[in-house]
């Protein structure tokens, strides 16, 4: 079997609350290889989202190591993890996280200005990956102007605008309609089928199971890792 | 992150908070402007000295009747008086001079055609011309024999052309010296005030005998008595020589024994003016320091408002490190933001200083520069104020925790 493209081994996280330990993560395992779709549920509290921020490169564990795509984080310097955060993996949030200051396309567009490469036709890049998220007519358009939905594809067409491996996604639908929200996880699935792979954190058991992989949290620990035979595939909308 | 990129960014978010920023670039521009129009006036008022020594004549070393001490009591008059013979002898006598100008001069009465004015009567010799840097306007100087004579001519200056004249050329008119009648031969150029506040134009040249013995003479005077002899050096650099010579050569004509105060002064005008300069530098310096808190004021309030920025876009810089900028490129955008702020604050503070000098100079009546130096400067240094004080703004946003930045509300 090839390298996963992602290892955590014995990962743990603790943080101090007041005289209090509280144990995030206690020894997580984990691979996953390219191309999966994996959901990762559990209780509030329970470490799922503490363990995308340790994939993410947004926070370093207290013990443990995660290698991603053949990169060791905990050796890597402060500028190769930002390369890592902007180039291997695309970050969608719960609350979406836009800058209510500029456009759809600049919004998409952001995450350009920190690569050191010298790439051709940067606002054409934009362009297509907003109109890959069903959206090539909003793009003058300023958060405000737009649904929550269509929000979060922005959010999802600035994740893939610098072409990311992996897509981590916390909470994706948690602010959305469960129509719009079904909305979302088509447009994942597809990206899925297209290659990239995608880390998905829920509470909702419906939404985890449109990933073909389900993991199960609990007091920082995985309880479950299991296939899902029982694929949901909402369809994908027009708008 | 490219600067252009950095630039970009740092207008928008200036863009979005129109009055704050406008606000914080209005201390650097009370500051900048400060600076410079301060040391602009002092600047002024050194090169006005400056114009001043050179109008006084440059080189000039002024020999001066002294004091006479009769017990406690110092006064002018009594003491050994100089003479047009003390003239000659230093100019034969002593290395570097040029010309040695006796000066004997007084006030006058000057009728013209019933319009009368008082003026100041200066009676010299041709060298007059030299010692004093004084050109003429029309006419002729005199000639050598009227200089060695009393001969009744005149050469009178602007302000008399103006008072007696009305504008009418005076060249071969006849005016009364104290109720001498004295033929105008030539008007001096111009020179406006001296150094003292005088009206330099406001005076009438003459033979020297013809003021020793028809204007200015009887009383107690001696013959040849001159109030002053005007002495011009070679060269700049022989001006302490000459002084030196002159007070030795002095000594020996009234017979003083070295211990023996002496019965005259020997001045180098510059010397008088340098002390003048060197005030005027200490003013412009405590100015320009007294503005420069302004300056640093300012400074004070970018760093206050960038610090409310940094907190109020926390979750914004967390996002920008989660898409990938290092702690560097939003290093760099928030200092470009600062440097900014400085630099148009900055731009509009020399546009305001040059204002503010102008108005000064027109109203005021005070004579104002600006030296583009100080322009250069002052703006570096606002940039520099920008820089500096964004720093440490800039460096808690690079620092935060990404996640924690995230995560902030």
């Amino acid at each position: 079997m090839s390298e996963p493209l992602i290892r955590c081994r014995d990962l743990t996280k603790h943080f101090r609350m007041g005289s209090e330990v509280v144990r995030a993560l206690d020894g997580v395992s984990l691979d996953i290889a390219r191309g999966e779709f994996v959901a990762i549920m559990g209780p509030s509290g329970s470490g799922k989202s503490t363990l995308m921020t340790m994939i993410g490169a947004l926070d370093t564990p207290t013990s443990g190591d995660i290698i991603i795509d053949g990169t060791a984080l905990a050796e890597a310097s402060p500028s190769a993890l930002a390369d890592l955060r902007g180039r291997t993996i695309g970050f969608v949030f719960q609350q979406f996280n836009l800058l209510s200051r500029l456009s759809a396309l600049d919004n998409v567009a952001m995450p350009q200005i920190y690569r050191r490469d010298a790439v051709a036709d940067l606002r054409g890049k934009a362009i297509d990956c907003l109109k890959r998220v069903g959206l090539g007519d909003r793009m003058h358009h300023l958060p405000s102007e737009m649904s929550g939905g269509q929000q979060q594809r922005v959010a999802i067409a600035r994740a893939l605008v610098n072409d990311p491996l992996i897509l981590l996604a916390d909470e994706p639908t948690g602010a959305l309609d469960s129509r719009t929200g079904a909305e979302v996880i088509a447009l994942f699935q597809a990206l899925n089928r297209e290659g990239i792979t995608i880390i998905l954190v829920t509470h909702d058991a419906q939404v985890a199971r449109a990933a073909r992989r389900i993991l199960r949290f609990r007091d920082g620990r995985i309880v479950a890792d299991d296939v899902n035979t029982d694929v949901w595939t909402p369809a994908p909308s027009a708008a | 992150m490219r600067p252009l990129a950095a630039l970009r960014l740092a207008t928008s978010s200036l863009k979005a908070h129109k009055l704050r920023s406008a606000l914080t670039i209005l201390g650097i521009i009370i500051g900048v402007a400060s600076v410079i129009t301060m040391v602009a006036i002092g600047q002024g008022a050194r090169q006005q000295i400056e114009e001043q020594v050179r109008a006084l004549g440059t080189n000039v070393v002024m020999l001066l009747p002294g004091f006479n001490r009769s017990g406690p009591v110092r006064s002018s008059s009594g003491g050994t008086p100089l003479t047009d013979r003390d003239a000659a002898a230093i100019a034969r006598r002593v290395s570097g001079v040029e010309v040695a100008a006796p000066i004997r001069q007084g006030s006058a009465q000057l009728i013209y055609a019933g319009r009368n004015w008082s003026s100041t009567v200066v009676g010299s010799t041709a060298d007059i011309f030299v010692a004093r840097d004084l050109t003429l306007a029309e006419g002729r100087k005199f000639s050598d024999r009227e200089s060695r004579s009393p001969a009744k001519v005149a050469i009178i200056g602007q302000t008399v052309v103006k008072e007696l004249f009305a504008g009418a050329s005076p060249l071969g008119q006849t005016i009364r010296v104290n109720r001498v009648p004295m033929k105008v031969v030539g008007v001096l150029e111009a020179k406006g005030q001296n150094a003292m506040g005088q009206d330099q134009d406001d005076t009438v040249l003459v033979p020297l005998k013809a003021a020793q013995s028809r204007l200015l003479g009887g009383r107690s005077r001696g013959a040849g008595e001159v109030n002053m002899i005007a002495i011009k050096a070679r060269r700049a650099s022989l001006v302490g020589q000459v002084q030196t010579e002159v007070d030795a050569l002095m000594r020996e004509r009234q017979r003083l024994r070295p211990d023996q105060e002496a019965g005259f002064a020997v001045r180098s005008l510059s010397e008088l003016m340098a002390v003048r300069t060197q005030t005027t530098n200490t003013m412009t310096g405590l100015l320009g320091a007294i503005a420069s808190v302004a300056l640093v004021v300012g400074g004070i309030g970018i760093m206050n408002i960038m610090l409310v920025s940094v907190t109020e876009r926390t979750r914004e810089i967390g996002l920008r490190m989660a898409v990938g900028a290092r702690p560097e490129d939003i290093l760099l955008q928030f200092l470009t933001e600062a440097g900014l702020l400085a630099l148009i604050g900055g731009v509009i503070g020399v546009l305001l200083a040059l204002a503010l000098s102008l108005a000064i100079a027109q109203f005021a009546g005070w004579s104002v520069s600006i030296d583009p130096a100080i322009v250069l400067v002052s703006l570096l240094f606002s940039g520099g104020v920008g820089v500096v004080f964004g720093f440490y703004p800039a460096r808690k946003a690079a620092r935060l925790n990404p996640i924690e930045a995230l995560r902030h509300d």
